[in-house]
């Protein structure tokens, strides 16, 4: 076997002093995988127990929120008994460049993953400068 | 290994209390220094709910298929195991973050009773692991009557 594959415990996202949430469970900051690609940027975030529906994005300015509402387990005549991950929502804010065409991020949600696809605005995509020589 | 602090435990106890404690435990560690930097626990993480009638054991396995768990209940072991693959990106890909973990897993769980392999159900939805595991009916505690004499 393999070295054990380790995870990074979830991160408890803190709010600004005297700033109440309106859900009482607690917000977590999701584990993510981001990479640029020549079409644009993926971002891949682990937002287990969020059903599709249950995904908020937003877009204001330059700022992308995402946000997963968990929906906690009820399960009659359970108790729990030992505890490793808390279960709660999760939320993370990132700023995006210019070079993002805002009007064409994609989402999809597989299995608790969520992907973004931000591509890249048209002018932004690489170009290739000639150097020319100075005569 | 849990099977101590399962044992241990007052009966009728809020399970939010565990939750908090881990979390009183953690913040004192990052204080006094012991564990420097990030926290990494084994992977997937696993919670452990427990009735009169069995065990219900749930793992966050965000973005793996179902199929890609191999769950095997021997006598009174659990152990789940797999792989997590980071998904094929393009040669020309540059990653700005890599917070997501990977690679092979595999947990063993030594749960506190014996469980009825045959009644052993896994259900997966939206990246989360529930397995029940229903005590076998031959190990249930009996009452016992008092006769009277």
């Amino acid at each position: 076997m393999a070295e054990q594959t380790m995870e990074l415990e979830k991160q408890e996202v803190e709010t600004p002093m005297g700033v109440e949430r309106t859900r009482t469970t607690r917000t977590f900051s999701p584990a993510v995988d981001i990479y640029e690609t020549e079409a644009g940027v993926v971002l891949l975030a682990d937002m287990p127990g969020v059903d599709m529906n249950d995904v908020d994005i937003m877009l204001e300015k330059n700022l992308l929120t995402i946000r997963g509402m968990v929906e906690e387990p009820t399960a009659e005549s359970y108790e729990l008994a030992y505890a490793e991950y808390p279960i709660g929502d999760y939320e993370r804010t990132f700023a995006l460049s210019d070079e993002v065409d805002k009007s064409k991020i994609e989402a999809t949600m597989k299995n608790g993953v969520l992907r973004l696809l931000l591509p890249k605005a048209e002018e932004a995509k690489v170009r290739k400068i000639a150097v020319r020589l100075e005569e | 290994m849990w099977r101590n602090i399962y044992f241990n435990r007052p009966r009728r106890r809020s399970p939010m209390l565990w939750q908090e404690m881990r979390r009183l435990q953690r913040d004192m560690e990052r204080l006094m220094g012991t564990t420097p930097g990030p926290i990494r626990s084994k992977f997937p993480a696993m919670n452990v709910w427990a009735s009169e009638n069995g065990l219900m054991v749930s793992a966050e396995v965000p973005g793996l298929d179902p199929e890609a768990i191999d769950i095997s209940v021997v006598g009174d072991t659990l152990t789940l195991s797999g792989s997590r693959q980071r998904e094929e990106t393009p040669e020309d890909t540059r990653y700005h973050r890599r917070e997501r973990s990977m690679g092979e897993f595999s947990r063993t769980f030594e749960l506190p009773y014996r469980v009825d392999a045959e009644q052993v159900e896994a259900r997966f939805r939206n990246g989360v692991l529930h397995i029940s595991l229903p005590r076998l009916a031959q190990d249930m505690p009996k009452k016992i009557e008092i006769k009277s004499a």
